[in-house]
């Protein structure tokens, strides 16, 4: 009897809306500081888009200043699982039409898979950056990277080999907001140098968060624009 | 338009020329959609000018900003009484952009490569439609406040019809805005190798979008449906506001360049 009452309590309690309101308003509180934190002290809080992934700067990172960033990722686990629960049960209740109960599901899921890359990226994210010199190779995890050429100026781009073994097996050209991607890496051309000898800074990154991002966005995109329509019709 | 870049006085009259018809609109609406027409010319012709969509800096972003507030205002209808106060904010406010906008200095040089993409274009533009919406919205809030308390403080069915138009403004203001994150998004994992950069402007961006979500779920409460999310409604603006000028002007952040 007291079984069934606690866990009805907490069933009610994980899918009301209630629930989401509080969360959200306290993940608005956590940001809130983190950008006066961000704000005020730079240096530290500059390296949390660094080299390493951000679960690897925050387990080292001084508490005094990530605690804002801790209690943000407290809420928003929270916040992901009242979403799921309050999901199942509108589509449990079946209340309403078809896009009416469908829309905030689907803004739901892609709402939880924006939250899934985050995650991902959080604990597997990584870049390097370093400068070749034109005709210079450089060797990382799994292959090596040729510079082949640069062309500095208005639209400046690099030309690249990947190679395994001492062969080809890729060939690309960098320019700004054009990237090669590779085996999950992306590499990008930061700055193309001339003085005292022609070079490029490239960076290599992996980012395993960024295709769920982006199809959590799509999600979250058709998910809105139903409810849009819908309630520009209804309301 | 002159050539060797130099833009001729002519198209700036069309930029000022916004400011007394936006506040001529406070007394009649279409001074307000001329308002928009006469900024609009004048975008066109800078971006015929410098070769580029004109989105950078807070000249261009000002007028696209008052511009579009003042184009999508024509989407609310009411009766003559709360259109006649709805025509005031709006063209005070498109006004007050277009002025501040005038008086920063048109950037007109070359981009850096990394802007030359159409994902900066279309997050910038969303970006600036959605907070058009927004500011709507939050007129809108203002507007259920005056002269329409009724002695028993009771909503009466005018106010919640205001409201109404309120949620359709901020629901349409946050697909937009949504869309322009992704976009935003895309672009920065193209040009720097990641889709999050953990600066202020990403944060507040976050909190805006947070807050709106907050206001959307509240929507959905009882007893929070009206005054209060009227309220919110107008809370939001003021963040989208800080989000634009205050965090450029405060705080270091991924969008100065």
């Amino acid at each position: 009897m007291v079984f069934s009452k606690l866990r009805k309590t907490v069933w009610e309690a994980l899918i009301s809306q209630r629930l989401a309101v509080w969360l959200l308003g306290l993940e608005i509180a956590a940001l809130f500081a983190g950008s006066y934190f961000l704000a005020v002290n730079r240096e530290v809080m500059g390296a949390m888009s660094g080299e390493f992934p951000l679960f690897v700067w925050l387990l080292q990172g001084p508490f005094a200043l990530t605690f804002w960033l801790w209690a943000a990722i407290f809420f928003l686990v929270l916040l992901a699982i009242n979403t799921v629960f309050c999901s199942v049960e509108s589509l449990r209740r079946k209340k309403g039409g078809l896009i009416t109960m469908l829309s905030p599901q689907i803004i739901h899921a892609g709402f939880l898979l924006i939250l899934m890359a985050h995650l991902m990226s959080s604990l597997g994210a990584s870049k390097i950056t370093g400068q070749l010199a034109q005709g210079e190779s450089a060797r990382l995890p799994g292959f090596d990277i040729h510079l082949n050429k640069v062309e500095p100026g208005q639209k400046p781009y690099a030309g690249i080999d990947i190679l395994s073994g001492g062969n080809v097996i890729r060939h690309g050209v960098l320019a700004p907001n054009h990237p090669l991607f590779f085996r999950g890496y992306g590499f990008y051309l930061q700055e193309v140098m001339t003085e005292p000898f022609p070079s490029a800074f490239i960076e290599v990154s992996r980012e395993p968060g960024a295709i769920w991002a982006l199809f959590g966005g799509i999600l979250f995109t058709v998910g809105t624009i139903m409810l849009v329509l819908l309630k520009t019709r209804h309301e | 338009m002159s050539p060797g870049g130099a833009m001729s006085p002519i198209w700036f009259f069309w930029a000022w020329a916004a400011l007394p018809l936006y506040l001529a609109g406070i007394f009649n609406r279409r001074f307000l959609y001329a308002g928009c027409l006469a900024q609009a010319a004048y975008l066109l012709a800078r971006g015929a000018m410098i070769g580029r969509v004109p989105l950078v800096g807070p000249h261009d972003t000002l007028i696209f900003l008052s511009a579009s507030l003042a184009g999508f205002s024509a989407f609310f209808h009411a009766e003559p009484g709360k259109i006649k106060m709805y025509r005031v904010l709006i063209g005070a406010l498109a006004a007050l952009f277009s002025v501040s906008a005038m008086l920063a200095k048109p950037f007109s040089g070359a981009l850096p490569p990394v802007l030359s993409t159409y994902w900066f274009e279309l997050h910038v533009g969303l970006s600036f439609f959605s907070y058009a919406f927004f500011g709507i919205g939050g007129v809108l809030g203002i507007l259920y406040f005056l002269n329409l308390e009724r002695p028993d403080g009771s909503i009466d069915k005018n106010k919640a019809g205001i409201e109404k138009s309120q949620y359709r403004f901020i629901l349409t203001g946050y697909l937009l805005f949504s869309v322009a994150m992704i976009a935003g998004g895309v672009w920065a994992y193209l040009a720097w190798g990641t889709y999050w950069l953990w600066t202020a402007k990403e944060l507040w961006t976050s909190i805006v979008w947070l807050f709106y979500s907050l206001y959307l779920h509240l929507r959905l409460r009882p007893g929070w449906y009206g005054k209060r999310t009227a309220i919110a409604g107008t809370a939001g603006f003021i963040l989208v506001l800080f989000t634009y000028l205050g965090v450029g002007l405060l705080m270091k952040s991924s969008h100065t360049f």
